[in-house]
């Protein structure tokens, strides 16, 4: 039998998502980079035909110095970089808490827990937001509150500004933390707990000496999760915040669609993507140093 | 009594948490009821007046239909990829094969805008722009990993002796993959289909990257209205959504169940 004949199967189910893969994912990478090479078009507007929107077939480097050189630029990229950690941080506190929460649940009502948690993570982003903003707003249910228990006289503002954009990324961040923490306590041996207690440990010691230290690969891997989602913002700065919380990528969204200036959008891009592989790749190094010195790690 | 003080602050603190959490969705869901044209949620009078009004406008309802339309397609798309993948990854294993496993997940850490920028002048380039294909091929590309993983788990917990007792009873190849492989994978498939289908559905910032009016899909069409007005319509609109990604969820969750009965049966 010639090979291609006894191959055929293995190769017809590699052809298709191969092929999807490197038309569609692949492709799309490289023309990020390739786009953010070309000289800005100079046109503008929806549908014109090819060339609208760059000049194909040149090659320049002044989007990535106009970017270098541009304060705004600076200003947006830190912005970008302290919202990112700091969000995840907050995400991580709460999704750590919540996710041992869920964890302590009784049998029956633990599936609720989880659905309860996955589902702003299934339905539409922009149903939260819109959510949030109606509950963040000056005349909204929130702001009631305070005003009613008098510990405000004027209403505060909750959205349109850095509160919101945290409140907002908070919300979505939490999900994925919960889930890596969940399946990690899972995995947990209930009887150390146990032992522990039989031992003579409170319950908050046995937390602190067992389920903690034990949890902290997990963790690391929850954090560097929500550090990718934090850098990656966009929906939340937009609607939730003011023009002072521009985040990287609301910026390539700005460029590309107000401006029209494909190439520069491109090149923002790849700065984003850049600037959160070296946040990855940092905050990866630093936790494998410190799990390793914990001696959790071989 | 400390005790009991600590376990009343865990259970309270942890129960207001979760209930923190779905706030904004029950929230937006209450208000699409309202009667009033202003955002008050509605207590003792309750309307519909918000979905008449997105029934009534072409606008939403053809971006209704195109987001389904697109989240079908790109589901059955997702299926096909993903389950092809997965079989090769079970039945093939080799050195490319892992590669080629790795490199189908990909995409799931790449943010979507990076992603969305850079098929935007794919699409152009390939004349794509404007079609549904455009934004069907591009969801795939969220919701294939997704699928890979579910049919590559219930394909690991396959039991190959089963395919091999048909062997062995006289069925070809072909004829025991679809007698009995197949039959059995049916509520995983089914599983993977549909997150496929919710993920598009809800899917956004690609949408908005690559969607032009021709296949503006739903959340392309809430966009705008979320930055400038904050009509009920938006939460209406944003309801339905929720409801088929709710049906679609018990589904799967029923599935799963029924899968790990069938295992249970079988094994």
């Amino acid at each position: 039998m010639p090979p291609i004949a006894k191959h055929w199967p293995r190769f017809a189910l590699r052809f298709l998502p191969g092929l999807y893969v490197v038309i569609l994912f692949l492709a799309p990478l490289l023309m990020v980079l390739r786009v953010s090479f070309y000289a800005g078009g100079g046109q503008s507007g929806y549908g014109l035909g090819s060339g609208g929107f760059y000049k194909p077939g040149t090659w320049t480097i002044t989007n990535y110095t106009t970017l270098w050189h541009d304060g705004y630029f600076h200003d947006i990229l830190k912005f970008t970089v302290e919202l990112g950690i700091g969000v995840s941080f907050l995400s991580v506190l709460i999704g750590y808490a919540l996710a041992y929460f869920i964890y302590r649940m009784p049998p029956r009502l633990k599936p609720f827990g989880y659905f309860l948690v996955l589902l702003p993570k299934l339905t539409n982003i922009l149903v939260i937001i819109y959510g949030l903003k109606l509950i963040l707003s000056n005349a909204g249910p929130v702001n009631h509150l305070l005003m009613s228990l008098n510990w405000v006289q004027d209403p505060v503002e909750l959205s349109n500004n850095l509160v919101g954009v945290t409140i907002g990324l908070t919300y979505l961040i939490v999900p994925y933390v919960v889930l890596v923490m969940l399946a990690a306590f899972s995995k947990l041996d209930e009887n150390l707990i146990g032992a522990a207690r039989g031992l003579g440990a409170s319950a908050l010691n046995a937390f602190w000496e067992v389920t903690w230290p034990q949890s902290l690969p997990a963790l690391s891997l929850a954090s560097l999760m929500a550090l990718i989602w934090g850098l990656g913002a966009f929906m939340c700065p937009y609607l939730l915040g003011s023009p002072d919380q521009i985040t990287l990528a609301v910026e390539v969204q700005r460029q590309t669609f107000e401006n029209i200036n494909w190439p520069r959008g491109a090149a923002t891009a790849v700065s984003m993507f850049l600037a959160l592989g070296l946040c990855t790749v940092v905050f990866f190094g630093l936790s494998r140093l410190a799990l390793r010195q914990r001696g959790q790690l071989r | 009594m400390k005790r009991f003080v600590a376990n009343s602050i865990f259970w309270l603190g942890g129960t207001a948490l979760l209930a923190a959490f779905i706030w904004p969705l029950v929230y937006s869901v209450w208000i699409s009821f309202t009667p009033s044209d202003f955002l008050e949620p509605p207590v003792s009078t309750w309307s519909l007046k918000w979905y008449r009004q997105f029934w009534d406008n072409p606008t939403w309802t053809d971006a209704l239909w195109t987001s389904l339309r697109v989240g079908l397609w790109s589901a059955g798309l997702s299926l096909l990829l993903g389950s092809s993948l997965g079989f090769a990854a079970v039945r093939f294993p080799s050195r490319f094969q892992r590669h080629l496993n790795k490199a189908a997940l990909l995409p799931l850490f790449v943010p979507a805008i990076v992603i969305g920028m850079g098929l935007l002048p794919v699409m152009h380039l390939t004349h794509l722009w404007g079609s549904d294909l455009s934004v069907v091929l591009a969801h795939t590309l969220v919701s294939m990993p997704i699928s890979f993983i579910i049919i590559l788990g219930a394909l690991r917990e396959f039991d190959l002796d089963l395919e091999l007792a048909a062997r062995g009873l006289g069925a070809g190849p072909v004829q025991s993959f679809f007698k009995v492989t197949v039959p059995l994978m049916v509520p995983s498939l089914v599983v993977s289909g549909l997150i496929a289908f919710v993920l598009s559905l809800n899917e956004f910032i690609i949408a908005l990257f690559i969607g032009t009016p021709e296949v503006a899909t739903l959340p392309k069409v809430i966009w705008p209205n979320l930055r400038y007005t904050l009509t009920p319509l938006v939460a209406a609109a944003s309801s339905l959504t929720l409801v088929i990604t709710l049906v679609s969820i018990l589904v799967i969750v029923r599935l799963l169940r029924v899968d790990k009965l069938a295992q249970k049966l079988l094994l």
